[in-house]
């Protein structure tokens, strides 16, 4: 079940990747696995670390190999958003 | 078309703040000096229970010392770096596979490394120069600036994109792989000098002698034939061209760094294959280059006219 926050998550991921393999967004796969796209470890950090400026979220260093697809990490990125941005209100 | 905004387009960063990435650079380039340190203290271990290296262990360094020296300047710097030539696939696998061997990280990692260095050479942004820090802080001439640009750089650097850097090898599926899968290769480059010294001696004391000089003490000189050239080839030297460097040529180091030590030429001209510009300028690695391209392995070979060279020469 996609959500809107999904999806925009999901159309930011391919946008980056695209622009980064140099190919349209509508082209890259968003069930295949990072590593197959030829990201090594440094690029799929700075993805995550990108995905987290964007979404102004702190993401854990592992979540780009523990939801190693666009459509796993945007999924789990929209199910914990309300818990992170309850976090975040907790801390102000 | 996109479907995000212009102004939410997500930029690609030339580095990234990661202190896990960090620290594994950092863990990579100790283990590098373990390991030298190991290899020297094993042939020395050897060499003093009555087992001193020989003309065996001489032909095994310097035939593994070639194969990855060749695998670092043919393949991971001129090929597959500055793409100064165009070689067959089962070459470009073979070179990144030598390149690995050299344990100086991965093909991905070196590039995106080494095409920094270019874009920021001696100012700030070079990981490895001998007149600023990265972050732009300059360094005091003499020592400092020598162990910096020599080793210390390696274990400090920042962590280069290679999203940013590296996007023509991301889309290479096939030499993705082989980067992968560089420890491998190290190993490989560490158990095939043990098998061979263990082959020729018959010997296990004659395996111990090629993971020695064949496999650690041959990486130690491996590395110390890019510090050469990060350090003393940004130093000392002749400017044959002019450069918005400090990039020098250095012949005495030209069999050593297997024609690298042309540096000053390298940096006039960085897509330049063979790197001989002058009769004298003896290019190991260019001549290899050369080879492939007779036996039509390679074409495209990057080398630059005469009136390119003529245009680009220092005129003090």
């Amino acid at each position: 079940m996609s959500t809107q926050q999904q999806q925009d998550i999901e159309n930011w991921l391919a946008d980056l990747i695209g622009e980064i393999l140099e190919m349209p967004p509508q082209e890259v796969d968003r069930t295949a696995r990072f590593d197959r796209y030829g990201l090594d470890s440094v690029a799929a950090v700075s993805v995550s670390v990108a995905l987290g400026e964007h979404l102004g979220r702190e993401l854990d260093a592992t979540v780009i190999y523990d939801y190693p697809t666009i459509r796993k990490l945007s999924q789990h990125l929209a199910e914990t958003a309300k818990a992170a941005e309850a976090a975040a209100e907790a801390q102000r | 078309m996109s479907s995000i905004a212009e102004s939410r387009r997500p930029v690609i960063a030339r580095t990234i703040e990661s202190p896990r990435m960090r620290r594994s650079q950092r863990r990579h380039a100790i283990a590098v000096v373990v390991l030298s340190a190991a290899g020297i203290l094993l042939a020395g271990g050897l060499a003093v229970a009555g087992h001193p290296p020989g003309l065996a262990e001489l032909a095994i360094f310097l035939v593994f010392f070639t194969i990855a020296g060749l695998g670092i300047s043919v393949g991971y710097h001129r090929m597959f770096t500055h793409q100064s030539f165009k070689a067959k696939t089962p070459v470009r696998v073979a070179l990144a596979i030598m390149g690995s061997m050299a344990m100086q990280g991965t093909l991905k990692f070196w590039v995106a490394l080494h095409r920094r260095h270019h874009e920021h050479s001696d100012a700030p942004g070079d990981p490895h120069s001998p007149y600023v820090l990265e972050d732009g802080t300059p360094l005091r001439a003499g020592f400092a600036g020598f162990w910096h640009s020599y080793m210390a750089w390696s274990f400090g650097h920042e962590v280069p994109n290679s999203a940013f850097y590296a996007r023509d090898l991301m889309r290479d599926r096939l030499i993705s792989r082989v980067n992968d899968l560089y420890f491998v290769w190290v190993a490989a480059g560490l158990a095939l000098p043990a098998l061979a010294g263990g082959w020729i001696h018959g010997s296990w004391i004659g395996a111990l002698q090629g993971l020695a000089w064949g496999g650690l003490i041959r990486i130690y000189a491996g590395h110390n034939m890019i510090w050469s050239i990060t350090s003393l080839t940004h130093i000392f030297g002749r400017r044959d061209f002019a450069t918005r460097d400090r990039s020098t040529n250095n012949g005495w180091l030209a069999l050593f760094t297997l024609g690298e030590s042309w540096h000053n030429n390298h940096h006039a001209f960085p897509t330049a294959a063979v790197l001989r510009f002058r009769w004298y300028q003896f290019d190991p690695s260019g001549l290899f280059v050369a080879a492939l391209e007779k036996t039509g392995l390679a074409w495209d070979v990057g080398r630059p006219g005469k009136h390119a060279l003529d245009a680009k020469l220092n005129s003090n």
